[in-house]
């Protein structure tokens, strides 16, 4: 489950990353971290509390992977493929995700709360009961993808747009739609505020 | 300790099963039904179910129950002293249940109904329709919603930043996420603010 362990610096509150004793902060050598966790990711195919909250990554191919109970709070993830991923239960809230794809990918009960998204992609991806409250979201298109019982209260929009989409039971009150464009998806399922309901 | 989140379709409710790694003992939270899939999930882990926790006795959240005890012989801790004519351990705040070797804090939240109740288990939190993510749970007038603000407050935003919540309905989230972005906590925020007064 999502036990983690504390950072062994002294009179740090942070959260150990994966195979270390150490936050994504106090990591005595940061860049060979990086190296010996892409090779262990690369060498495997299904993880479970793998725990990298504040780590960044770039680059870093995870498609095909699945992810379950992992912490990665505050990561940020920058052209990373997650091409075909599985997350369930992954915590990426407060974190960053840009230039990111998760094509085919099938994410479930996973939080990316307060995540800035950036030029991501999420085509023919099924993203099932999700927190993306109060996330900022730029330049992403949402395509053909499931975001069935999927939260975005609060959350901020630029250029994003949902294209054939099933939007059943998912929620957008509070949020600034200015910059969010639907089309062919079923908004009348979702949950809006009403004002919007009664334009 | 291991935790499986379950999808309950006939009520958009979610309920939980965590068990003790050592002793195979298992907790259901919120068996708003009970079907085949739930039953493999138990029984291919090796699981059997002890205790059934209820945090309140809406029916998306306990008609399962009558199912779950032709099948297994499970205590029911609920703040009510009968559920669906089942009798139970009448559960109140402080109260510790014991699941193998998994603790149970008990917290009183009342305001969504009177009975509602919350369980923490490490740093996991289940909230029934107390609290959701980015929403409150509904309230029958204005002195429950008062009162549900009040639970919500004083004995769950004062929880640890991290703790995890996991609602009777929607995607899980975490005590700062909420205490930082869920409007509906704001008393200026009209009760009905939202449009989505499912549960």
């Amino acid at each position: 489950m999502i036990v983690r362990q504390s950072c062994a610096a002294e009179g740090c509150g942070g959260i150990a990353v994966w195979n270390s004793a150490h936050c994504a902060a106090h990591l005595p050598d940061a860049a060979a971290y990086l190296a010996d966790l892409k090779a262990r990711l690369a060498g495997g195919s299904s993880f479970e509390a793998v725990h990298l909250s504040g780590i960044a990554l770039e680059g870093f191919d995870l498609s095909g992977k699945e992810f379950v109970c992992s912490d990665w709070s505050g990561a940020s993830l920058t052209g990373c493929a997650f091409t075909g991923v599985k997350f369930n239960l992954v915590f990426l809230d407060r974190g960053r995700l840009a230039r990111c794809r998760f094509e085919g990918a099938k994410v479930k009960w996973s939080v990316f709360a307060e995540t800035e998204i950036t030029g991501c992609e999420f085509i023919n991806t099924d993203v099932f009961r999700c927190n993306l409250n109060a996330a900022r979201i730029a330049n992403t298109p949402f395509r053909n993808a499931t975001l069935y019982s999927t939260r975005f209260i609060g959350a901020h929009f630029q250029a994003v747009e949902f294209e054939n989409c099933n939007l059943l039971r998912s929620h957008f009150e509070m949020a600034d739609l200015s910059g969010a464009r639907f089309s062919n998806s079923n908004t009348e399922e979702a949950f809006f505020d009403r004002e919007r309901i009664e334009e | 300790m291991r935790f499986f989140p379950h999808y309950v379709i006939s009520g958009f409710s979610n309920m939980y099963l965590l068990a003790d790694d050592e002793s195979r003992e298992a907790a259901l939270i919120d068996p708003g039904y009970f079907d085949g899939e739930l039953l493999k999930l138990i029984e291919s882990h090796g699981l059997t179910v002890s205790a059934v926790l209820v945090t309140h006795a809406h029916e998306s959240h306990i008609a399962g129950i009558a199912t779950l005890l032709r099948i297994y012989e499970a205590k029911i801790y609920s703040f009510r002293p009968k559920i669906l004519d089942y009798p139970t351990i009448p559960t109140r705040e402080g109260d510790v249940i014991r699941v193998g070797k998994l603790r149970f804090d008990v917290i009183e939240t009342p305001g969504h109904s009177r009975d509602s109740l919350s369980f923490r288990v490490a740093n996991l939190l289940f909230t029934g329709d107390t609290l959701t993510a980015g929403l409150t749970g509904t309230a029958a007038h204005d002195q429950a919603h008062h009162l549900l603000l009040s639970s919500i407050r004083k004995s769950i935003l004062t929880l640890p930043d991290d703790t995890i919540i996991f609602p009777g309905h929607g995607p899980p989230t975490r005590v700062c996420l909420e205490r930082a972005d869920n409007a509906m906590l704001n008393e200026l925020c009209p009760r009905s603010r939202s449009s989505s007064a499912f549960f």
